[in-house]
């Protein structure tokens, strides 16, 4: 990317590509703070625990939620410049709530079986890292909503363009870490 | 005042994080002097343990967290647009927040001494004695919470800097070109980036810990203690040389303005650079060499720790070859910036020692680290950040530190800091732990501790005398000029302070030296194929 | 150990030496003088680079073979499968000593000389450092990881140890002793340990002492106060410590009882006949 005749970084970097490095960064952050609240729920596994209390088909309906989301927002962030990508953000924010609701519900059925932060590390663990990422998903349904609202009132230009860029990003992320948190908490322990 | 809270201009926020960091240096040293008073004689009853405990604690994380980060992310964010020809950073509401967010998360962590006490198990706060069966009062709580706000503004501020560096240089400026301490701040904002999170997780675990009895360190029920200090000095140990690379920047851009001669191996000294941050994330175990963990793993650990030593003591033959065969102008920044390769050198000797683990075994957790680090971060980067503000108080308020006032300061700080730390060798030597509120009349210790206490009151008079210094110059200080040092880089070529609109015209960038190549236009770092 | 100690110094001097003379030296010849032109403009050398980056890479690398070869010389088995011959246990803001014919000490510790142990570090509450710097090397006592060390004292002896890692109010009154004496004095003092102490008066019973500490030679039940069967063979201030053991180490988990006079007293007599 650095030539040696650089014309000037300026050039090089519109509006989207820094919103894009920006949410890189972040995404790193996260990445890393997600990682390691990973490794400590991998390091506290319970196959007996993880069997008797969670339910496949809850984690696949979780996973199928957020792929969708992500999905939606794919398709925002790839439409047209005369495309409106509302209806999109729409889906994506309906779907992230959804998710939220379930999750909410997951989380209710387990402690009343007993599964709580207080009954083993195991259960430490897995609420802590299930329930950053719901706060992650939270996040991004808010600043969807807050899209949505701002879109009504200015058209979707060029600017709205790199938020768009960013936030999209920024849910493909918080997909990816539920792909993992699904592949270690559901389908390593109970396949 | 609204425009001082509201602003976004980076010059405004930056000082708006050196005048609040200045703030709490002094409620630090405060707290240091309250210590070194209670341990200059043995068994003193001057202050109890509760209230010593709370005060180490509190003078370790004030001026890590709340002292030297915001002086030097202050630095970093009204310098680095200056320095690439920018006139602000990207995402200025997001540097902005940066800021607020540091000064929320340090009352927030002050707010304990009100609420039942301030956190009494130290900066690095290890599990179990964090968890609330040990530490019951909330002064732990307030100190998770409040570093969580703190350490969500660092952050935010590098992936602003990040931004800027990688997008608004000037035309001509490569990666290449910009100065050194730009590429310090780039190379730091990703650190930052990659170990500040390491910390948010191990305080989210306690604080699940504490607030909702979770079980990550209650070893008792099946937790395991010991990824606190796993996931805390992964955080840790890249932290320290996230205190201290902005601190080396500065250095590389003092030492050669004053030698009248461009830094020796500008790439060497970028590179080892880069080197130091991709090590510093595989030593952090040697925070734990005295943890059973098995040789295997503490062998690789001391290897890479001694590793680590060859990339940051080189830079210093390089600062010295600057200086060799130059025509070296002692102003009190350079003074300041001359005694940084002194000191800096003693600390990372000392360093290099733990890094050998038998000899770790006997000195970690003496008085023999508190030396070590003091040396590095104070000795290092207080030093370096003592010349950073000499050398550029003139180009933020326009008028010129005094410089008798500047000397005095100068000799009475090195002479309180090496009284007050370099005896601290010793005392470990001699078998003193650390973080005790008192210790046995044993042979030496009652001597070295009071001539230790009684540097930290001379050193406490050299800071006192800099913001004396500070406060002086602001009122009276003489006129500075654009360029009152003779320097190069793209700072020195606008007004002092520079006006809203940092730059009206950039010129292009042809080289390292900007305003070298201007003023000699004959014997430009181009010509002589020197210009990167 | 001791060579590479020196070792590290003297290398740590010598390269001082070489920076501050160095420093010193452009200090003194290359000192600004008025009017003079700009000095050569020189950017780098790329031997001199080489130079100085491979004789410390060079210098590290012996040193980490030194350091290793005194780590291996000096380190215990970790592993946990050979048994020790002492266990202690870290507390706070006291350690405890169990000995392998089940007697145990509190503070101060007696081994025999010339005889080399390996001793396990364990703590039940927060992590404590073992470390009796004249003697062994210091170990953590993690909660569910401990650490093994080999002890041994060439000479007779008292070896003061402290606490090296924080571990709350008392952290700096977590100091112990080692005591080294010869063989045949050692086996005598850790048969005598085992002999349970006398009964306790009832003032001591009333007061709820046994609550926390126990009287009998071997105790096998976890008691969250030291031992008193042998007390008064230590040195300590008993009349204090009974009376207010806040004012002898503030923040200590024992409290003060307010007792009346007689029973302190008769509390008092009572321990120092426990010898």
């Amino acid at each position: 990317m650095m030539r040696q005749d650089d014309r000037g970084s300026r050039m090089m970097w519109d509006a989207r590509a820094r919103a894009n490095l920006g949410m890189g960064m972040f995404l790193i952050a996260s990445g890393v703070l997600f990682g390691l609240l990973l490794i400590a729920f991998i390091s506290f596994r319970d196959a007996a625990l993880a069997a008797q209390n969670l339910n496949l088909q809850m984690g696949a309906l979780l996973t199928a939620l957020l792929v969708l989301s992500a999905f939606a927002l794919w398709r925002a962030r790839n439409s047209k410049p005369a495309a409106d990508p509302r209806p999109w953000l729409l889906t994506g924010a309906v779907s992230g709530t959804v998710f939220l609701i379930a999750q909410a519900y997951d989380f209710r059925r387990l402690i009343s079986r007993n599964l709580t932060v207080a009954q083993s590390p195991f259960g430490s663990a897995y609420f802590t890292l299930a329930g950053i990422h719901a706060l992650s998903v939270l996040a991004g349904v808010i600043i969807l909503a807050m899209l949505l609202a701002l879109g009504r009132r200015i058209e979707f230009g060029e600017r709205r363009a790199d938020a768009l860029s960013a936030v999209a990003l920024y849910w493909y992320f918080t997909s990816a870490v539920w792909l993992l948190i699904f592949g270690v908490a559901y389908l390593w322990s109970l396949l | 005042m609204t425009d001082w809270i509201f602003s976004l201009d980076h010059k405004r926020v930056g000082r708006l994080y050196m005048v609040v960091a200045l703030v709490f240096a002094l409620i630090g040293g405060l707290e240091a002097m309250a210590m070194r008073a209670q341990l200059a004689l043995p068994n003193l009853k001057f202050i109890g343990p509760e209230l010593y405990n709370q005060l180490f604690t509190m003078h370790g994380t004030t001026m890590i967290f709340l002292v030297v980060m915001p002086l030097l992310t202050g630095f970093g964010v009204y310098l680095t647009p200056l320095m690439i020809g920018a006139n602000g950073v990207a995402f200025p509401r997001l540097s902005a927040l940066a800021c607020w967010l540091q000064l929320a998360g340090g009352i927030l962590l002050y707010a304990s001494f009100f609420a039942g006490g301030a956190p009494d198990a130290g900066w690095f706060a290890y599990a179990p004695l964090s968890e609330k069966a040990f530490s019951a009062s909330p002064g732990v709580d307030y100190w998770a919470a409040g570093l969580l706000l703190v350490t969500a503004g660092p952050i935010c501020s590098a992936i602003s800097l990040i931004v800027t560096i990688a997008a608004y240089r000037a035309q001509g400026m490569t990666m290449a070109r910009v100065p050194l301490f730009v590429w310090m701040t780039f190379v730091t904002s990703i650190m930052i980036v990659f170990a500040l999170p390491a910390l948010a997780a191990a305080l989210i675990m306690l604080l699940a810990d504490r607030q909702l009895n979770g079980l990550f360190f209650n070893a008792v029920r099946g937790g395991a203690p010991l990824i606190w200090q796993h996931y805390f000095w992964f955080f840790g140990h890249p932290e320290v040389y996230i205190m201290v690379l902005p601190a080396f920047g500065m250095i590389s851009e003092i030492i050669p303005v004053f030698s009248r001669k461009p830094i020796f191996g500008y790439g060497f000294v970028a590179s080892s650079t880069v080197a130091i941050a991709f090590l510093s994330y595989g030593v952090w175990v040697h925070h734990m060499f005295a943890v059973n963990l098995g040789p295997f793993v503490i062998s690789i650990f001391s290897a890479a720790s001694m590793l680590i030593a060859v990339p940051t003591g080189v830079k210093i033959f390089s600062w010295i070859a600057t200086m060799l065969g130059g025509s070296i102008r002692f102003t009190t920044a350079m003074l300041f910036a001359t005694a940084f390769l002194l000191e800096f050198t003693i600390g990372g000797l000392s360093g290099v020692a733990f890094a050998a683990v038998p000899v770790d075994w006997q000195m970690t957790d003496t008085y023999f680290v508190v030396a070590h680090f003091h040396y590095v971060l104070f000795g290092g980067t207080a030093f370096a950040l003592l010349a950073g503000a000499y050398y550029w108080f003139p180009k933020m308020t326009g008028r010129m530190m005094d410089e008798t006032l500047g000397k005095w300061n100068f000799w009475i700080v090195v002479l309180g800091f090496n009284l007050t730390f370099f005896v601290q060798h010793f005392l470990g030597l001699r078998g003193m732990p650390r973080r005790v509120y008192t210790y046995p009349d044993l042979p030496w210790l009652g001597a070295l501790n009071l001539i230790s206490t009684f540097g930290a009151g001379i050193l406490a008079l050299g800071v006192l005398l800099f913001c004396v210094n500070l406060l002086v110059s602001l009122f009276f200080g003489a006129e500075a000029g654009d360029d009152p040092w003779d320097a190069w880089t793209l700072e020195w070529s606008t007004t002092s302070p520079p006006q809203a609109l940092n730059f009206k015209n950039v010129p292009v960038v042809e080289g390292r030296r900007p305003l070298w190549d201007a003023k000699h236009p004959e014997t430009t770092d181009a010509s002589v194929g020197a210009a990167g | 150990m001791a060579a590479l100690f020196f070792g590290i110094l003297i290398l740590a001097a010598l390269i001082f030496a070489v920076v501050a003379g160095l420093v010193i030296y452009a200090i003194l010849r290359y000192r600004a003088r008025a009017g003079a032109a700009a000095p050569r403009q020189t950017f780098g050398s790329r031997r001199m680079e080489i130079v100085w980056t491979a004789l410390p890479l060079l210098i590290v690398c012996g040193l980490f073979v030194l350091s290793a070869r005194t780590m291996a010389s000096i380190e215990a088995p970790q592993n946990g499968l050979r048994a020790p011959e002492l266990v202690i246990v870290g507390r706070q803001w006291w350690w405890e000593a169990r000995y392998s014919n089940g007697a145990m000490a509190a503070n101060e510790i007696h081994i025999p000389v010339g005889r080399k142990l390996l001793v396990r570090v364990e703590s039940p509450d927060v992590i404590h450092d073992f470390w009796v710097p004249e003697l062994a090397r210091k170990i953590d006592a993690v909660p569910g990881t401990p650490g093994y060390i080999w002890l041994e004292a060439d000479h007779a002896g008292t070896y003061l140890g402290a606490c090296a890692e924080f571990c709350g109010a008392q952290h700096a009154g977590h100091r112990f002793q080692v005591i080294a004496e010869p063989e045949a004095a050692f086996d005598k003092w850790l048969a005598a340990q085992a002999v349970d102490g006398a009964a306790p008066p009832p003032a001591y019973l009333a007061n709820k002492c046994a609550d926390c500490h126990s009287v009998a030679g071997v105790e096998t039940r976890i008691m969250k106060g030291p031992t008193l069967a042998h007390v008064a063979s230590r040195t300590i201030d008993l009349a204090r410590w009974v009376r207010t053991p806040q004012a002898v180490k503030p923040g200590v988990l024992m409290p003060d009882a307010h007792l009346s006079e007689a029973d302190a007293i008769a509390i008092t007599e009572y321990l120092s006949s426990l010898k």
